[in-house]
């Protein structure tokens, strides 16, 4: 017991500093490890690439014989209104070198600036030097948003 | 009795209330009694507990992933996408989710071998070893499981080839190729199929079967290896807290090595798989697996009048077989004696693993049939 | 060997001329050399599938089989023309609609006119032997229409054919042009994609010089013939400053900046004012005295002058934005690499590589304020991209930050459980 009696007050310190730094660290940990479970948790803000669905346009937007570059996941797209009324949708990456194509009104073609490539409303290519035509998109029309996705493998 | 921190009278009372309705004799002779002994190989007594934790671990953040993850054909890889991309902290969930599995698997594989090297499984613990390795196929399950969620394209192709090797199996394997591919080839629906094993039914038979182990592992306490025993080295330490807070330390410090492996070393995601394309080069199936599509890829694709898979297949299972049957074959263990070939046998099983999953490394001009 | 063929054509003409044997081949065919060969080329002929005999080309009669009845004495006897004779021998089918229409209404009817407008029919209308005349490239015996990879005039192999007299120094020793076309062709970016990548959509000689009205083109009109199928460029070229000094020069658009046989593939190196672009051949201080002189003094020292700095402008607005867009692609790639979300980020960038070939396009039109504005945009596109991927790269940082400290944490908390672990085992050993 003598033996013990220099020793006590260091160890009681001791123990009580390590007790103390053990339950801070429970806590901190606890800490760092909820905080990025509750921000996981939340829904972040960006929603829409997660859809296969993009918002093209809005109805009354377009007008028949026009068209819509909009974005496309990270390439563009083009939305059109043929002359007839109808909305069609194709990727707007010109298969020569990559280009945006647009929407040329005085031809109710879709053209490409860079080479002075044309496709018909089809998609198809026409003239000039693009190897193949234009991919094609499905449009959704959900009340008045003019949604745009690819198409089903099997379509 | 004039100190009576308030900390700790809060939680007396509630056990003390607790008590009064609910038996605890168990968790209170686990806690007063339960001993660990302590000898030059007594190190292997935490691979258990790890591979606890990492379990743990697993079904945490699995249930996050959930909360974003879509099992379809066209959802699946963007929403992976979606999780690592966007979603805050996505990232670090998943990449744990992937890390926290395959070191848990090689944590596994220390602890089946490192108990079958001090034969552990002898009598009275032949259950706790076959208990044992059911949970390690059952592991092994949710690997294959887990590798197609993302659907890209490297895990498709694992799969076709990891699920085609049923067809080696006589009568039944046909079957199980069907139901487990939800068709005859890899698609959307296999996925769906898969996903069900991977967060329902492998879980529910998991939780069964460990908690069967578990409670033999507590009832039986840790064994001792015959070589200690033989030596009359009886020394022990209490599980509540010098253990305890050893095996919390390793948890620990694994806890630190997983957010750095996620940070540090991510995984990819690749790209998203097209069951139309050509397969790419370089398919193999995850690490784990990589000792029997090794050994069925040297085994010769005719052998005698058989046909080299169906025989390769036919040596997995009887290999299976016996390891899991292992304390009914070893006698001399099962009657305290010591077992020395046995041993060989571990060893040797160690080192055929080692040298069948490292084949591609040591031996490159080895290709496949 | 003679059997073979003789039963083949036994089994043709019985086919073919109702039962009536054709003595013409019955002949020849017993025939060596030249008098014999045409018998077996006229097994894979595009005539004889038509069901045309040697008698409906060369006349005389082929139901006789004695020499002087069914040739010399026959009246309608053509026999094998000279070679002057031959665009009217061919034309006598091949220049009649009513007649061709029969076989192929979609075939044209004017190559005999056309061929005597070449280069090649003015010169044998002039007495020139040595020209190519319809049998120089189309044979005279195996026939096959262009379609057939086979032809010598399948576009693939149309420079073979040109060049078997235009490749030949020897053969062309009396005219006065070059005879290394076909070489140059070869490895250019017209000749590599149709000779090695049989891209049919690449041009070849006919495509260029015309097809039987075969001439080079002249130096007015070569923009046009280039313009075929490099419209944007031609009409870029036809409104620019350029086009009033090739008039001034007397020199062709296109060719005086890309050649003519051996275009190569065009790099921004081309465009600049430093010796190695293609803008110094004129623009340049120590070309411009010798551009004067050569245009007559009309073209104007202020113009060259305007024209190198120009160049400069133009040079440096391309390679600023080719710069500038592949920074921020690899910084993309890096923050994609390591997990970061960069679909914003890359729609900017490809938008920006458009604006990049739009501005080579433009360059055509050698106005540098007009390439300024294309590369402008891209540059604003490339920037914005650049920036946002440094911000990508940022939270990358971030996250290498929120990892120490939870580490300092766990490190902290592992060292006071190893501290009680150390304490409670000396506990119960304080030996």
């Amino acid at each position: 017991m003598s033996m013990d009696a220099p020793q006590r007050p260091r160890s009681t310190l001791r123990r009580r500093i390590i007790d103390g730094v053990l339950k801070g660290g429970v806590v901190a940990l606890a800490g760092a490890v909820m905080y990025p479970i509750v921000r996981f948790s939340r829904p972040p803000k960006r929603k829409e690439t997660m859809d296969a669905n993009v918002l093209a346009a809005t109805v009354g937007e377009l007008h028949p014989n026009s068209g819509k570059v909009f974005r496309f996941g990270s390439r563009p797209g083009l939305l059109i209104m043929t002359p007839d009324g109808e909305y069609r949708a194709y990727s707007a990456v010109c298969p020569h070198l990559n280009c945006t194509v647009q929407y040329n009104d005085k031809r109710s073609q879709i053209w490409c600036a860079c080479h002075n490539g044309y496709f018909d409303l089809t998609g198809k290519v026409i003239s000039g030097p693009p190897p193949k035509g234009l991919e094609e998109f499905q449009v959704v029309i959900d009340e008045d948003e003019i949604l745009v996705s690819r198409r089903p493998l099997d379509a | 009795m004039s100190e009576t921190p308030s900390r700790s009278s809060l939680g007396t009372r509630l056990l003390a209330w607790l008590e009064e309705r609910v038996d605890l004799g168990v968790i209170r002779h686990l806690i007063e009694h339960k001993r660990v002994p302590v000898h030059r190989h007594s190190v292997w007594y935490y691979f258990g507990g790890m591979a606890l934790f990492l379990f743990v671990v697993q079904i945490l953040s699995g249930i996050l992933l959930l909360g974003y993850y879509r099992p379809t054909e066209d959802g699946a890889f963007e929403s992976v996408q979606f999780i690592v991309a966007d979603v805050e902290f996505g990232w670090l969930v998943r990449n744990v989710h992937s890390w926290s599995a395959n070191i848990m698997v090689g944590v596994l594989f220390v602890h089946m071998f490192s108990t079958f090297l001090m034969k552990a499984y002898r009598k009275p613990r032949e259950l706790t070893w076959m208990t044992g390795f059911s949970l390690f196929m059952l592991t092994m399950a949710f690997g294959f499981t887990g590798y197609l969620l993302p659907w890209n394209e490297l895990a498709f192709f694992a799969t076709k080839v990891g699920t085609e090797i049923f067809t080696n199996i006589p009568v039944v394997g046909r079957g199980f190729l069907l139901v487990l591919r939800g068709g005859e080839e890899v698609t959307g629906a296999t996925l769906t199929r898969l996903f069900g094993f991977h967060v329902a039914i492998l879980p529910l038979i998991t939780m069964a079967i460990l908690f069967l182990h578990l409670l033999l592992v507590q009832q039986q306490g840790m064994s001792r290896p015959p070589s200690i025993e033989s030596e009359g080295d009886q020394r022990d330490m209490p599980f509540v807290p010098h253990f305890l807070l050893r095996d919390l330390l390793g948890w620990l410090v694994i806890l630190g090595v997983l957010v750095s492996m996620a940070a540090f070393f991510p995984w990819e995601l690749g790209v998203k798989a097209d069951p139309f394309g050509p397969t790419p080069p370089g398919i193999a199936p995850e690490w784990y697996f990589l000792f029997a599509f090794n050994f069925l890829k040297i085994v010769p694709s005719q052998v005698l009048f058989f046909e080299g898979e169906s025989i390769a297949v036919g040596l997995m299972g009887l290999a299976g077989a016996f390891w899991f049957l292992v304390p009914l074959v070893d006698r001399r263990s099962s009657r305290g004696e010591r077992s020395p070939l046995f041993t060989a046998i571990g060893i040797i099983a160690i080192v055929l693993f080692v040298l069948l999953t490292l084949l591609a490394v040591i031996f490159p001009s080895l290709g496949g049939h | 060997m003679r059997v073979i063929v003789l039963f083949c054509l036994a089994v043709w003409t019985s086919g073919v001329a109702a039962q009536d044997v054709d003595n013409c081949i019955e002949c020849h065919a017993e025939e060596e050399d030249e008098i014999g060969a045409p018998v077996q080329l006229m097994l894979n002929d595009v005539h004889a599938r038509q069901g045309l005999s040697c008698a409906d080309c060369h006349g005389g009669d082929p139901n006789t089989d004695d020499e002087d009845e069914a040739m010399w004495d026959a009246e309608d006897f053509r026999g094998a023309p000279d070679k002057d004779e031959i665009p009217d021998f061919c034309g006598s089918c091949h220049s009649d609609a009513t007649y061709m229409r029969q076989y192929d209404p979609s075939l044209r009817v004017d190559q005999e006119a056309l061929y005597h407008v070449s280069t090649h029919g003015r010169l044998l209308d002039a007495g020139d032997t040595q020209v190519a005349t319809c049998i120089s490239c189309h044979d005279a015996h195996g026939i096959l229409p262009s379609s057939d990879p086979r032809s010598p005039v399948y576009p693939a192999n149309v420079p073979g054919t040109c060049g078997v007299c235009h490749s030949d120094a020897e053969y062309m020793a009396d005219y006065d042009i070059p005879t290394d076309q076909q070489a140059k062709y070869s490895g250019s970016v017209h000749g590599r994609p149709l000779l090695d990548g049989h891209d049919l959509s690449a041009p070849t000689c006919n495509d260029c010089h015309g097809n039987h009205g075969a001439t080079p083109p002249g130096v007015k009109s070569l923009v046009n013939v280039c313009g075929q199928c490099h419209a944007v460029m031609a009409d870029f070229v036809k409104e620019s400053p350029h086009e009033i000094g090739y008039e001034k020069l007397g020199i062709a658009a296109c060719t005086t900046c890309h050649s003519h046989h051996d275009i190569a593939t065009p790099s921004d190196d081309m465009v600049g004012n430093n010796a190695s672009a293609v803008c110094a051949r004129c623009h340049s201080p120590e070309a411009r005295s010798m551009t004067i002189a050569a245009s007559d003094e009309k073209v104007e020292l202020a113009n060259l002058e305007r024209g190198w700095q120009g160049a400069a402008v133009i040079r440096t607005a391309l390679d600023s934005l080719r710069l500038m867009h592949a920074l921020a692609d690899s910084i993309a790639r890096e923050a994609e690499r390591a997990g970061m979300s960069v679909e914003d980020v890359l729609y900017d960038i490809n938008e920006a590589h458009g604006r990049l070939t739009r501005a080579r396009s433009v360059l055509h039109s050698f106005t540098p304020d007009r390439v300024l504005e294309v590369t402008g945009e891209g540059m604003e596109l490339a920037t914005r991209a650049r920036d946002a991927g440094y911000q990508a790269l940022d939270d990358l940082d971030y996250r290498r930050e929120g990892l120490a400290l939870s580490l300092i944490v766990i490190a902290v908390l592992g060292l006071a459980l190893y501290a009680k672990i150390r304490d409670l085992d000396s506990e119960r050993n304080p030996s």
